[in-house]
């Protein structure tokens, strides 16, 4: 039984992606929130830095252990959504027409990664209650 | 007929012209050729709009991830042409020829069919994560889907998997 939330940690990820499903993936009691952005990021470096492996065609056929755990509910991808963009890319007062961008995420030098998972993450929290985004940065 | 991506910059130009009352006017007027559309680029998009009334469903599709890159690039592309206002209306009431591609998971296998490098005059060139997103988006809606785009990169790899290239 889910009891937490928790941010998975980036080595955690490489290591779920790296690895074949085996059938027995336990996290604990705990529910891992990864970014969407974040996972294309790992499989973007698997796909530049080890081209032909094995891995790969695992990931495509969606037979690594970080699918396993997804769909067994271990994990949950936070993703860019429309609802993702309308919660988490805007400033909403109490005029919902006087709406304007959340400063933090389009600050044009800031890596788009980031804003991207920012964005992501500010939703999730919308709808969860966790404070992953605050975490980020630095609340 | 195909359904047609976006990329950022030609996102941009669509809501640009989706929102002048004297071009595409939210879908009661026509787009337009001008500096980012061709001809028959804009011929495809009014033929979708037209079609949807008839219930043919093709779609005019953007990555979420184009609208982010729009926010951050705002005053450099979209030059006060259309509101921030607008925008965010948009996302929330957009038409229904037109869908806001998400990424998330369900874009993983996609993304890995988009190749790493692309040989662009004769120098193989990475394709950055950036473009990939845009590509997933196309590999995603199946092998009519094409991309307006710009990139060279991105081009090369349409040719590849032989789609139209506006």
């Amino acid at each position: 039984m889910i009891t937490d939330i928790k941010m998975m940690d980036i080595r955690e990820l490489q290591e779920l992606i790296r690895t074949p499903a085996s059938g027995n993936v336990v996290i604990d009691n705990i529910l891992k929130c990864i970014t969407a952005v974040d996972v294309l990021l790992e499989i973007e470096h698997i796909k530049k830095h080890k081209p032909g492996s094995s891995l790969l065609r695992i990931l495509k056929e969606q037979k690594s252990k970080f699918h396993e755990a997804c769909n067994k509910g271990y994990v949950q991808v936070a993703a860019l959504d429309t609802n993702a963009v309308q919660n988490g890319l805007f400033e909403v007062g109490d005029d919902f027409f006087s709406a304007q961008f959340w400063q933090k995420v389009i600050n044009g030098g800031t890596d788009p990664a980031y804003s991207v998972r920012l964005i992501s993450l500010r939703s999730y929290d919308k709808n969860c209650g966790t404070q992953f985004h605050f975490e980020m940065i630095g609340y | 007929m195909v359904d047609i991506v976006l990329d950022t910059d030609f996102l941009a130009e669509f809501l640009i012209q989706y929102f002048d009352p004297f071009v595409a006017n939210r879908g009661m007027g026509r787009f337009q050729t001008s500096a980012v559309f061709s001809r028959e680029l804009s011929r495809r998009l009014n033929q979708i709009v037209t079609t949807s009334y008839m219930g043919i469903s093709n779609l005019i599709i953007a990555s979420t991830f184009a609208v982010v890159e729009i926010a951050r690039k705002w005053d450099e592309i979209v030059q006060n042409k259309f509101s921030v206002q607008q925008l965010h209306a948009f996302t929330y009431q957009y038409p229904e020829w037109f869908s806001l591609a998400p990424v998330d998971e369900d874009l993983i296998p996609f993304f890995m069919d988009v190749p790493s490098n692309v040989l662009v005059n004769s120098k193989i060139t990475p394709i950055e994560w950036i473009d990939a997103v845009h590509l997933a988006t196309v590999i995603s809606r199946g092998p009519n889907a094409t991309l307006a785009t710009s990139d060279s990169k991105a081009k090369k790899v349409l040719e590849i998997q032989g789609r139209l290239i506006f």
